[in-house]
């Protein structure tokens, strides 16, 4: 089976609940009031269960102030209750991320399955009866991209809207005019390959000090104690959207001799193993990245003279073609894609979503929500492709218990100890796993941020259609998040378009989204950082830095 | 009290989930040749029962033994090493961990693991050093036994992150890691924190109050030795500063 079958769930009746206080709403807006047991003033899990299951809701969304989990202290969806049990999947508790817990009822055989709305709206802070009608929204703003139930989380959500955006096979007076466009399925050992070679966001702090990467071959580009003009925050407009185009599909592996024929071909898709070294003259940020087995994480080196070997991407690839001699690098391997279009219609659709969304009659902090669900879909979905299902958590009295290959994942919580099981990948999940897209969506926001297509913008007296952190001055370069570029000044390609800039307002566009003036010092780690990130989006972009940015051009510069 | 198992019974269950005696004496406070000779049947061990009662259940102990006292009140003396007198035992450490404050305890896992737990204070430069020492102890411990290790870190504000929950970090790795900044493990894991967590808009301010080591999974031959742990056994060795 290649063909991805959606989800079909019906809506599960639903309580949106505020935890500390056990008042919400039902699907329909009821008020709802906590039953509460013993003397109780305020409710328990276990009231909730009871309250859940009163109303004959299968599903609890909770929202407001959770307690903190501590080591010390019982994980709030680990709390005895009495009379109810952990059911099928049991829960999924990992670290910081939305929890999921899964109970039932054995004398009845009422079953509830506890959600947080977080997972949804990106928030805790967020009033049940927003929540539920936010909820609604996103069902109405979807539309026929997804019949039915959205589905118990974001990805299941993303996954059917992507399996019913899967083209079918169109007849017309008997003849076939359009074949089904059924997913390739790769190689399990490429698609191990991918997946183990690929990293996902780069992130990057490039101020001197403890944040920078200590590899020696990663130069910070701005000193820790020297001044900067102000704090610039910009991010990447619904990128993920703008990146699903045309994504290759099928995988096959290329010999050195092939893919160095390949690569010759600026519109073949693949990924190839390198080895580069850093140009001479080089004195921006890195461009290809490197898994550090040391470390375990990605780091981009830029050390003119520092050598490494590493798979990138096709996009990737052509960044450091345009940038460096072509004597920098050398093939050495690859992997082929095909031509396909697995993600047009669903990039589409969400986009679609979105405008919605945005024309909705609704308050603003309502559609608010919805792009966030929007977003947490988006983003969930890509992470998916990657991902072989959830791990499931496991509970037990005694870290005894928890046998040894597991161990590595134990986590203490009061009297409880939870280790997790990696999940089994089940036929259904195997037609979702397709890290060959999500590792070319990846790549190409990495390759974005180094380069971005723009609106058409005057760039020191020249037409110009990109930006990015390449063409910004060295010096003034703080940070790489994702999407999201750190700078000491306000750079005219991420102004508005009526503000003489290269923002007009598509999906994917590097954009201002928050300008703190200095002077300052620069942000020693990447926790200051995104400290003055906040600040600067709660400050967003005053009138006078748009009228000001004379001095933009500054901070550009041509990197030999 | 017919039902209460004996202490040998209970060194014996603990033995078959693959406990070394090494570690079942430490968190017992005792030399192994004791739980040796209680495991044989030649001593009853009856003082060792609530201890054992406590790793049997929960992998760790809430009270330790008590040590046998003299006429004076005091504790009797222990055997000292080969050619030296006898000494008083060494004070108990508290078997529980205290939030706010330095506490070092462990959990004894199947097939020789261990989660050592080290708290820390907020503030108080002896304390937080403590901490870092102890922390630096566990992940030689795992560099020595060529072991894996992963790490759970508490924050003062109530946030935890996972660090190595997919297989964990060779312990060689991590040692040679944060020996490199400065000796300071919390310094290290300040920094793959924030590889690892990166989203996260966790406050500047945010503090380690804690870290739980789990050392796990078979001695990996490939793995080498630090080689100033194989040169010095007495460097940084866990409760060896112990009073």
């Amino acid at each position: 089976m290649t063909r991805p079958a959606p989800w079909n769930l019906s809506h599960p009746p639903t309580l949106w609940l505020d935890f500390e206080t056990g008042q919400g709403v039902d699907d329909d807006g009821r008020s709802i009031r906590p039953i509460l047991g013993g003397r109780r003033q305020r409710p328990a899990l276990l009231d909730l269960l009871e309250t859940a299951a009163h109303h004959g809701a299968t599903r609890l969304m909770l929202s407001g102030k959770f307690p903190s989990t501590s080591a010390n202290r019982p994980h709030w969806l680990l709390v005895p209750v009495e009379g109810w049990e952990p059911a099928g999947m049991g829960h999924y508790i990992k670290d910081d991320r939305p929890p999921t817990g899964r109970f039932w009822r054995p004398t009845d055989r009422a079953h509830v399955e506890v959600r947080v709305c977080r997972e949804w709206f990106g928030t805790d802070d967020i009033a049940p009866a927003v929540a539920r009608e936010a909820m609604q929204l996103v069902q109405q703003v979807l539309g026929k991209s997804l019949p039915g139930s959205l589905g118990k989380s974001p990805a299941a959500a993303g996954q059917s809207i992507w399996a019913y955006s899967l083209p079918g096979e169109r007849k017309r007076d008997g003849q076939v005019v359009q074949e089904a466009f059924d997913p390739v399925l790769i190689d399990p050992d490429i698609s191990e390959l991918i997946h183990r070679t690929s990293g996902q966001h780069r992130t990057e702090h490039l101020v001197e000090g403890r944040s920078r990467c200590d590899c020696g071959d990663c130069v910070p580009l701005v000193p820790a104690r020297e001044e900067i003009p102000g704090f610039c925050y910009i991010d990447g407009r619904f990128m993920y959207s703008a990146l699903c185009r045309e994504i290759g599909v099928g995988a096959r592996m290329l010999t050195r001799d092939e893919a160095q024929a390949r690569t010759e071909d600026p519109y073949a898709k693949g990924r190839y193993r390198v080895r580069f070294t850093v140009p001479d003259h080089w004195d921006t940020i890195g461009i290809l990245g490197v898994l550090r087995e040391d470390a375990g994480h990605w780091h981009w080196p830029n050390r003119p003279g520092a050598t490494y070997e590493t798979w990138v991407d096709s996009v990737e690839l052509a960044v450091a073609r345009e940038w460096w001699q072509p004597d920098s690098y050398e093939v050495l391997e690859g992997i082929a894609f095909e031509k396909g279009r697995p993600l047009d219609n669903f990039a589409s659709r969400m986009l679609a979503a979105r405008k919605r969304a945005g024309e909705l009659d609704a308050d603003v902090h309502l559609i608010e929500a919805v792009e966030q669900a929007l977003r947490a879909i988006l983003l969930q979905t890509i992470g998916a492709f990657h991902s072989l299902g959830r791990d499931r958590t496991m509970t037990v009295t005694s870290p005894l218990d928890v046998p040894p290959e597991y161990q590595g994942s134990m986590r203490t919580y009061g009297d409880v100890t939870t280790y997790l099981v990696p999940a089994e990948p089940t036929e259904r999940m195997l037609a979702f796993h397709h890290p060959e897209y999500s590792s070319q969506i990846w790549a190409r926001e990495r390759a974005r941020i180094l380069l971005a297509p723009t609106a058409q913008f005057n760039d020191r007296g020249r037409p110009s259609r990109r930006w990015g952190a390449l063409e910004a001055d060295p010096s003034t370069l703080l940070g790489i998040n994702g999407d999201a570029l750190y700078l000491t000044a306000i750079p005219p390609a991420a102004l508005p378009v009526a503000a003489g800039g290269g923002d007009d307002g598509r999906e994917g566009r590097l954009r201002v989204k928050g300008w703190i003036p200095g002077p300052m010092t620069p942000p020693p780690t990447t926790e200051a950082r995104n400290t003055l990130r906040a600040k600067a989006e709660a400050l967003g972009v005053p009138e006078s830095a748009v009228a000001s940015s004379g001095a933009r051009s500054s901070s550009e510069v041509d990197h030999g | 009290m017919a039902d209460q198992p004996t202490a040998q019974e209970l060194i014996l269950a603990i033995r078959a989930k693959g406990v070394p005696m090494k570690l079942l004496a430490e968190e017992c406070e005792r030399h192994p040749s004791l739980l040796y000779q209680v495991a044989a049947g030649k001593r009853p061990g009856r003082n060792l029962l609530p201890a054992l009662l406590d790793i049997a259940r929960t992998g760790s102990v809430q009270h330790r033994p008590e040590r046998r006292t003299g006429k004076d009140g005091k504790p009797v003396k222990v055997r000292g090493k080969r050619g030296q007198p006898s000494r008083p035992p060494k004070a108990s450490v508290p078997a529980a961990r205290t939030r706010g404050k330095f506490s070092r305890t462990t959990a004894l896992l199947a097939g020789g693991g261990r989660v050592r737990r080290v708290t820390a204070p907020k503030s108080g430069r002896v304390g937080r050093f403590d901490a870092q020492e102890a922390t630096m102890c566990a992940i030689a411990e795992a560099a020595r036994e060529r072991r894996r290790v992963s790490f759970v870190v508490h924050f003062a504000d109530d946030s935890t992150v996972s660090l190595g929950s997919k297989g964990g970090y060779r312990g060689n790795a991590v040692y040679t890691r944060a020996m490199g900044e400065w000796e300071n493990a919390f310094e290290w894991l300040s920094e793959e924190v924030e590889a690892v967590d990166y989203r996260s808009d966790r406050d500047l301010e945010t503090t380690i109050t804690g870290v739980d080591i789990t050392i796990f999974g078979e001695p990996d031959p490939g793995q080498e030795v630090p080689e100033d742990l194989h040169a010095d056994p007495t460097l940084w060795v866990w409760g060896a500063d112990d009073e």
